[in-house]
């Protein structure tokens, strides 16, 4: 049973150019010098977007930033209105989209929860018996009661979220809010979020963490430019959006000196296989590692190297720090080489990205994002049933060790 | 055990479960938490709209009660004076313009009492001109909320106009303390005030609900606004009795709606005003209610533009 079929979905805007147009005397003197009527650029925010969610799916919905996304969001929410196409939504709608959205910042966060309530139909009954619930989900008690508007963006997003978590609309979009608060509410958020969908909530979630959207969500759609490129179940469609390719180009890189009075700095860094080649394609199976050169220009203590990996451009998997070992201490004048082992079966297939950082405890001498690039695949291995198949949700490669504690037959009956 | 007999119970414990197979528990979950399953439309806009925002208004009761109450607040706990402002203004006003008359040697009024005469008139326009102004600045004021919050915008420029009945109390009141003062007791003509006012209240809707999403997408009507409600008013009976204006110009005058509801404000305070001229008072209506038209098809056709802009 579907909740939500959008058909044809278009939104136009049209930007002037030239002669300011937000005053009447602007628009009159456009009208005037009207040359050719180029006078407006239309931007296609949204072109004939169509997709279905049925009941209880989680639908993610990901692209680069000025796909389309929240633009889409917003109309599905009703807020702004598309210039074509239609959209039916079965079911409440609650909406999380920029923080803050859908409070009123001269009205307290009490008046805000009843606010929402209204918005959503509920009853002030119904509100009032789930204000307690949304408030200490929020962890907002001593603030409930001043108004909005000087409310941190953290206790806004939180408020948020605990709004449409507990007035349990039928649908939900959410609009990336999740990744605002500490670790711990976002787990609080992540698990909400998961009774949500498992009570029959429908929710629209859009997102830049391709985990998150592995995660959580069973189909996907990919926006590119306010078109729809794909739709399909989640993993597939984050495969198509992940860029392409990692050239070989970029298993080394070497910097240029940075200013003379920098304490130290890196020379070079590469990525090569268990062989010292110098390649950046290896296999799921492989070992690898990640050589570092780089100068001290001055004695220095406590000088630490610390490599960041990143799969997906986004998302952190694994930090290597040289203060795991002994390396840190005291650096005389010099140049120096070091390796970190990346070992086998850990990282899964995906492209990777590595940032690299030079610095003491505090301060921070050399900072390179995106460095070296390097993929992982699978060639060796079968991993359709794999649980750390791509595309899969989960960061690393780790099967765990299963134990058999117990088992015991039962007799059963089969009916004829 | 139906799944509405659960919906009635939303408190009621796992022992339901109980008498349930298992697999119909989800759906006895869902049916628990109050489901509704009406289908919402999202599409362009178009004229059924505006019926669709005046039906779903009663949804978004508490929404409105909430707007309104705060442009009260903003209007009249953010001067310190306040209430006495909303007084001292029309006062002020009759005042100058009485003195102003009594040293040229002008009498304007109907009757011999040209000090209520004056006051009736600035009372009444001072209350249509802060209706419209507040109403036509009501879409930009909250452009924070248009852009995040679904509910019918239509509520916002209204918000403005049922905030300033608030105004049509005071105005009573302070008609009645000044027709005691000048010494002449209300008659029984007053109870026809608040029809006169609520007609003033549907004009300032009239224009004030076109003007706001003008002013909302261009900035310099703020500006415009009042230099022509200023022209407006010397074109109407406020300060003056239509008496004055020519046979021939008559009904052109009173295609002016303010004329004879003015008139009207008059008649109900002054013994000797004349009662407004039916047949004009009919003319005044329809041209309402045409600006009114007017107004709700501008509004309609420029909300999604000013949404979108703001």
């Amino acid at each position: 049973m579907p909740a939500i079929v959008a058909e044809q979905l278009s939104k136009r805007y049209r930007i002037p150019i030239g002669e300011t147009s937000d005053t009447l005397a602007g628009q009159i003197r456009r009208y005037l010098a009207r040359n050719a009527r180029a006078g407006y650029e239309d931007i296609w925010a949204l072109r004939d977007v169509s997709f279905t969610v049925n009941e209880g799916e989680v639908f993610g919905i990901i692209g680069r930033n000025g796909s389309g996304k929240s633009t889409l969001l917003k109309v599905m929410a009703g807020i702004v209105r598309p210039t074509g196409g239609r959209a039916l939504v079965r079911g409440r709608v609650g909406a999380l989209l920029e923080v803050g959205v859908g409070f009123h910042p001269d009205l307290t966060g009490r008046e805000n929860v009843y606010f929402n309530g209204t918005l959503l139909g509920l009853d002030r009954n119904f509100i009032r018996s789930k204000l307690e619930e949304i408030v200490s989900f929020a962890e907002v008690e001593k603030f409930i009661d001043t108004q909005f508007k000087h409310y941190s963006s953290g206790m806004q997003a939180r408020l948020g979220f605990a709004v449409a978590a507990y007035l349990h609309p039928e649908v939900l979009i959410v609009d990336e809010v999740l990744s605002v608060g500490d670790l711990l509410f976002q787990q609080k958020s992540m698990n909400r979020m998961t009774e949500l969908r498992k009570s029959g909530m429908t929710i629209l979630f859009v997102s830049h963490s391709l985990s998150s959207i592995a995660g959580t969500c069973q189909r996907a759609m990919l926006l590119n430019q306010g078109c729809v490129a794909m739709i399909g179940e989640a993993g597939q469609v984050i495969e198509e959006y992940v860029p392409k390719g990692v050239s070989a180009g970029q298993a080394y890189v070497e910097f240029k000196g940075g200013p003379e009075k920098q304490p130290a700095r890196y020379i070079s860094a590469a990525v090569e296989d268990a062989d010292g080649v110098r390649t950046n394609l290896f296999d799921v199976n492989e070992e690898f590692y990640i050589r570092l050169r780089y100068e001290v220009r001055r004695p220095l203590d406590g000088l630490q190297l610390a490599l960041t990996i990143r799969i997906h451009q986004n998302d952190v998997v694994q930090t290597f720090d040289t203060d795991d070992h002994q390396f840190l201490g005291r650096h005389e004048i010099g140049v120096f080489e070091k390796r970190v082992k990346v070992p086998c079966m850990f990282l899964k297939e995906g492209e990777y990205a590595i940032r690299m950082t030079l610095g003491i405890p505090a301060v921070c001498f050399d900072d390179y994002d995106n460095a070296l690039k390097f993929s992982i695949t699978a060639e060796s291995m079968d991993t359709t049933h794999k649980s750390y198949r791509r595309g899969r949700a989960g960061m690393v490669v780790f099967p765990g060790t299963w134990q058999e504690i117990h088992s015991s037959v039962s007799v059963s009956f089969v009916s004829r | 055990m139906t799944s509405a007999d659960v919906k009635d119970d939303p408190d009621s414990d796992v022992s339901v479960l109980d008498l349930v197979d298992l697999r119909e528990a989800d759906v006895q979950i869902r049916a628990r938490d109050r489901v509704d399953h009406t289908v919402h439309v999202v599409a362009p806009p178009q004229l059924s709209d505006l019926w669709q925002s005046i039906s779903s208004l009663p949804r978004f009761m508490p929404l409105f009660r909430i707007l309104v109450w705060r442009v009260i607040r903003l209007r009249y706990t953010q001067s310190y004076l306040g209430l006495i402002w909303l007084a001292l203004q029309p006062i002020t006003q009759a005042s100058i313009i009485l003195f102003l008359f009594t040293l040229i040697n002008v009498h304007t009024g109907d009757g011999a009492h040209q000090g209520l005469f004056l006051f009736a008139g600035a009372t009444s326009w001072g209350f249509f001109a802060r209706s419209v102004g507040d109403a036509q600045g009501s879409l930009y004021a909250n452009a924070g909320i248009l852009t995040k919050v679904y509910m019918p915008k239509i509520m916002l420029p209204l918000a403005s106009i049922i905030a300033a009945w608030l105004d049509t109390v005071i105005v009573i009141a302070l008609l009645v303390i000044v027709s005691f003062t000048f010494g002449i007791p209300p008659t029984f003509r007053l109870l026809w005030l608040p029809a006169f006012l609520a007609l003033i209240s549907l004009t300032s809707l009239s224009f004030g609900l076109g003007l706001a999403p003008i002013n909302a997408l261009y900035r310099d009507i703020g500006v415009l606004i009042p230099l022509v409600l200023q022209v407006l008013m010397v074109l109407s009976p406020v300060y003056y009795s239509t008496r004055f204006i020519p046979g021939k110009y008559q009904l052109i005058y009173h295609l002016n709606p303010m004329t004879s509801l003015l008139e009207g404000v008059r008649w109900t305070i002054l013994p000797d005003s004349p009662a407004p001229n039916l047949n004009f008072l009919l003319v005044n209506f329809l041209c309402i209610l045409t600006i009114l038209i007017v107004s709700l098809l501008i509004y309609q056709k420029l909300e999604s533009p000013v949404v979108d802009r703001i």
